[in-house]
């Protein structure tokens, strides 16, 4: 019996507003215990929510980029459960008129295209953090996070294997990303997931009985918990038994799910519009003006690099990895108007060097300017290639134009015809032997001399130049 | 000697801006009228330090020549409203020690306008009931008679000005806990339309229906203290953006030709006798003075009753939620895990009339009974509104109805079976569901003796067909020159 | 029509316990209740929208702006009619009703997961 894998994702995105998604309160990560709170965080008896239009407008982004529709009547619910992170008793979430529907994330894996839909994004508040401390038999409880705005993404249930929800996770982070509404950070917290995974014998069109993993918090986890969760299942279904329904959580220490112990069965959250929120009512005009101000999306990127820059698709997924690289690249294209050397000289020399030293693009010592004008000097045959590497180190360190290094170290590649052919001879006179040999046809001394050259130039004789010149003083020597 | 405390809010700002006497003085006077009329309940929480240096400031502050309409007055807070440093208990057990570290921001406006807060006023707890017996703190004493109840919820507010301990006090308002009250002793009582005035800082019992509102001896005095609540608040998103206009204008306007709706369904049996008799005389007071009469139908108006019994629970439920005893109020003591925690602390901390509450409404949210009880009602709300609209549209520019089916009842005599005490909100409810203003304006008295009013309910935003209304019949009719004989 | 274990079951998804001798006193209260609102069953509602929101415009919305006030405000001066926005009170402030804190935390019993 084969069995077929089935997964929907959860996921949870922190928005990067400043403030709370119903209260003014900081939204900010970190801070001192309970620190970012006012009455309306707390839950004080008496407070009151107010709506806070920026993670609307988030919403509405993050729609638009998936090819969601975007609902035009919201109305916000409230989910009853009691909890110590959960203050008033209740979140305030969406319920069944989340603000966008039946979209689709698009993304590769290895080299193969894949579409997974969307069933909804809706908006809703996050709860606090609990410290549990077994030893003094209590919990901690910091409401910093709670009410800090969340998009819950769902997934349709079409993932079919753990390392496709681990490109499908990254997929949804670099949207994020792009967008700049969130800075998908797992470690962090500000990306969640939680997994929905069931089996069935291939072929089968009604759905096994799935379990949910709860709070994967990293993309090896997602892959790992998911995994351990198929073999698992897998098994029980050879046995002839049945998976029972439950809610998990991944033990990453040793690899496993367990069940989750004091999830209820089937609670009731007793949803019902929230009254003290009036509904937000998404205009076509609102739906325009955040079309309008989009930035370019990694596919759109990614096509353009291929079509127009004609690059490698594995080049432009490498380059549309974050929105800053590509924009950085672009800059660079502009500069230099040669995409391919453009491509090289990012995707390997300033990646390495950037990773090397833990450097971020946007903290690149090297601007895009500056690079495309380095290049630029290579292609005007200022500078060898070679050259350009030494050059290219010392802007990383110095900061410094390339023009200017260049002119403060002397670098300037030597394309005098006369000047070249004058070392040229100069070898060829002093390496009789050699000169036989190569004159005699052994071509493989051409490499021996063009070193010669290079090395009594100081390496700055443009090699072209001294190739042509070699064959030429060469021809000339053979009459 | 004048009694300070019982003077009307323009006599004390007469007073004042002439020097006869301080705003400690008058300060003084309520506190020491709280003091003496203790039995009556009327007050939680007396805040006398508090108040006496708030009207020192006050003081300073009339004599470098600062006038405003309440300057100096002072005024008691229904204790369901957050102050700010001053214990806030909704009546309840599990806010016993609950302090607030905000002002709701109705008492910011009265703090700005320049009144004296002389406490906060006991209720039945978290505005469930219509008796003031559901308090954790004590039942309050009719002034009138203390073997009757002042109404509720808003009942110590509505005693305290009947007794004339204070010229005027908030109350809030979800089924008629401002009206009926009013009516019960004898007073003037506003709803405003739903919207007007924030809830900010007003502990919530049902979301889409509380308001807050004044009670006052007069209309006048009602009219100065809603001009000073009502107004769009950022920190509210159901306070409506909706222009207040100067309501002191519209007293002494002259009502001839407005049509006085008289809803054909609330007069059924069930009404009494007395109710009814005075009803009919004021109406023919407004007849005198050039009204109009009409009969208006409000069909589903027996529904009202069922619509929020439904809503108001459902709503509370969830509001009461938060008291857990995590954050703030009372936790139960002992080594417990958490899910006991919380039962014990709500146990220990609710009254029956709340844990009551808080069942029906966790039935009609939970799945399977959604459909047939909550979505049915906010349907059936609609109706009623509905209702009020077609009346409103062009058969009447206001409807006057009866405040309560009976005149007052003694304490103890409904409190053992809780739905004869809803029908008690028949009148009331309906305005609360439609959102519309309603003020009770005391009419005259039952056959045993206690005050009644009349019900004056009118179109959204119009409170001021209201105070002209009410302040017409106020000119015609003495009732509100009635008091308590206090001993 | 509705039955003890159910109003108990009511009152766990409630947090509310309730005494055993009070339990069939609280059953009748709540069936009555039930047992009146039902009148609701004969009005036809299939062509009417519920009313979940009163009056007023929708979009209400606030702009992303955090509003913080590191001390307590003092009541505004008489005459301002500007109600200020939501004040960010300390957090001392806002905490000092807590029952049970270990440092800045609130501390609750033990929460197994």
């Amino acid at each position: 019996m084969d069995f077929e894998t089935v997964i929907g994702l959860e996921v949870h995105v922190q928005l990067s507003t400043a403030s709370k998604i119903f209260s003014a309160a900081s939204a900010a990560y970190g801070g001192e215990p309970n620190e970012f709170i006012d009455p309306v965080t707390l839950g004080l008896p008496g407070a009151l929510p107010v709506t806070n239009k920026r993670a609307v407008e988030f919403a509405i982004m993050l729609g638009l980029a998936t090819n969601c529709e975007i609902r035009s009547f919201n109305r916000f619910a409230r989910k009853h459960y009691f909890y110590p992170d959960l203050p008033k008793g209740y979140q305030i979430s969406q319920f069944d008129e989340p603000i966008c529907e039946r979209g689709h994330v698009d993304f590769l894996v290895g080299e193969v295209k894949r579409t997974i839909g969307l069933k909804r994004i809706h908006m809703e508040e996050d709860a606090g953090k609990n410290i549990h401390d077994s030893r003094t038999n209590s919990s901690l409880v910091d409401l910093n996070r709670a009410g800090v705005p969340l998009l819950e993404v769902v997934s349709e249930p079409e993932i079919r294997s753990p390392a496709e929800a681990a490109a499908y996770l990254r997929a949804v982070r670099q949207l994020v990303r792009y967008l700049e509404i969130s800075d998908g950070n797992m470690e962090e917290g500000s990306l969640r997931c939680d997994a929905n995974i069931s089996l069935r014998p291939v072929g089968q069109l009604t759905f096994g009985t799935r379990t949910e993993i709860k709070n994967l918090n990293s993309f090896k986890f997602v892959e790992r918990a998911l995994e351990y969760e198929v073999a698992r299942q897998a098994s029980i279904l050879k046995a002839g038994q049945q998976v029972i329904q439950q809610t998990l959580l991944f033990d990453s220490v040793n690899g496993t799910t367990r069940p989750m112990r004091s999830k209820e069965e089937s609670a009731d959250y007793r949803y019902f519009p929230d009254p003290d929120l009036p509904p937000v009512v998404v205009e076509e005009s609102w739906i325009r003006e955040v079309r309008r101000k989009l930035p370019k999306l990694p596919a759109e990127w990614a096509h353009e690099l291929v079509s127009e820059f004609g690059l490698s698709p594995y080049d432009a997924s490498v380059l549309t990895t974050e929105r800053a690289s590509v924009e950085f690249y672009h800059q660079v294209v502009a500069t230099c108007s040669n995409a391919k050397a453009a491509c090289n000289w990012v995707t390997s020399e300033l990646f390495g060097a950037l990773n090397k030293e833990g450097v971020t693009i946007e903290e690149s010592p090297i601007s895009a300017l500056n690079l495309g004008e380095l290049i630029k000097l290579i292609d005007n045959e200022i500078i060898s290639g070679k050259m350009a590497k030494t050059v290219f180190e010392e802007m990383f360190t110095s900061r410094k134009d390339p023009h200017v290094i260049v002119q403060e170290k002397g670098l300037k590649q030597v394309s005098n015809d006369a000047e070249i052919l004058e070392a040229v001879r100069k070898e060829f006179d002093s390496n009789s032997e050699q000169l036989a040999d190569y004159l005699g046809g052994n071509d493989r001394l051409h490499g021996f001399f063009v070193g010669q050259v290079m090395r009594a130039t100081g390496g700055q004789a443009n090699p072209k130049k001294v190739n042509e010149l070699i064959r030429q003083e060469a021809a000339n020597r053979k009459k | 000697m004048t009694d300070l405390a019982a003077l009307s809010i323009s006599a004390i700002r007469e007073g004042l801006q002439s020097r006869q006497f301080s705003c400690a003085e008058v300060t003084t006077a309520a506190l020491k009228k709280a003091e003496k009329l203790k039995s009556l309940n009327c007050f939680i929480e007396l805040s006398a330090d508090s108040a006496l240096r708030q009207a020192h400031e006050i003081d300073i502050l009339i004599k470098a020549g600062k006038q405003g309409p309440l300057l100096g007055v002072p005024i008691g807070i229904k204790d369901v409203i957050c102050t700010k440093g001053v214990k806030t208990t909704a009546g309840s057990k599990i806010l016993h020690n609950f302090i607030p570290p905000y002002d709701a921001t109705v008492v910011r406006k009265l703090l700005t306008a320049g009144t004296v807060s002389i406490g906060k006023l006991n209720m039945d707890e978290f505005a469930m009931g219509s008796s003031n017996e559901n308090s954790a703190y004590g039942p309050v004493k009719n002034p009138w008679n203390p073997e009757y109840v002042p109404g509720g919820s808003s009942g110590g507010s509505a005693a305290a000005v009947a007794a004339g301990i204070c010229p005027s006090t908030l109350g809030t308002d979800t089924g008629g806990s401002i009206r009926q009250p009013a009516s019960f002793c004898g007073i003037v009582g506003l709803k405003p339309t739903y919207g007007r005035v924030s809830r900010y800082g007003v502990i919530a019992y049902a979301s889409s229906l509380d308001q807050v509102g004044a009670f006052a001896a007069n209309v006048r005095d009602c009219a100065l203290v809603t001009q000073a609540i009502c107004g769009r608040d950022p920190n509210d998103a159901t306070s409506v953006d909706q222009a207040v206009p100067d309501f002191e204008k519209s007293l002494g306007l002259p009502i001839k030709g407005l049509r006085v709706g008289i809803p054909k369904e609330y007069f059924v049996t069930g009404l009494a006798g007395d109710i009814s008799a005075a009803l009919k005389k004021a109406i023919q007071v407004l007849e005198r003075l050039g009204a109009i009469p009409v009969e208006v139908s409000l069909p589903h108006t027996e529904l009202a009753v069922s619509v929020y019994y439904i809503l108001a629970p459902a709503e509370a439920s969830s509001n009461l939620a938060r008291f857990d005893g995590i954050r703030y109020g009372h936790r139960a003591s002992g080594q417990l895990d958490l899910k006991t925690l919380y039962a014990k602390s709500r146990s220990e901390g609710f009254g029956k009339e709340v844990q009551r509450r808080i069942l029906v409404g966790s039935y009609v949210l939970s799945s399977g009974y959604y459909d047939a009880f909550y979505l049915k009602a906010q349907k059936v709300r609609s109706l009623i509104a509905q209702d009020f609209q077609t009346a409103f549209k062009d058969q009447c520019d206001l409807i006057i109805a009866p405040t309560t089916p009976a005149a007052p009842f003694k304490i103890g005599e409904k409190i053992s079976d809780p739905l004869q005490m809803y029908l008690n909100d028949i009148f009331t409810i309906p305005v609360n569901l439609a959102g519309l203003p309603g003020m009770s304006i005391p009419c005259g008295f039952g056959d045993n003796g206690l005050p009644i009013g009349i019900q004056l309910i009118g179109r959204p935003w119009d409170e001021e067909t209201l105070f002209r209304v009410a302040s017409a019949y106020e000119s015609e009719t003495d009732w509100h020159t009635r008091k308590p004989a206090l001993n | 029509m509705i039955s003890e274990e159910e109003v108990l079951k009511l009152a766990t998804l409630a947090r509310l316990e309730i005494e055993p001798s009070f339990v069939p006193v609280i059953t009748g209260h709540v069936n009555s209740i039930l047992q009146y609102v039902q009148q609701l069953d004969k009005v036809d509602t299939s062509a009417v929208a519920p009313m979940s929101h009163v009056h007023g415009a929708n979009n209400v919305l606030r702009e992303d702006r955090v509003i913080c006030a590191g001390t307590n405000p003092e009541p505004l001066p008489l005459g301002d009619p500007e109600v200020p926005q939501q004040e960010m009170l300390q957090s001392g402030a806002l905490l000092r009703n807590v029952p049970d804190h270990s440092g800045r935390f609130i501390r609750v019993p033990l929460i197994v997961e």
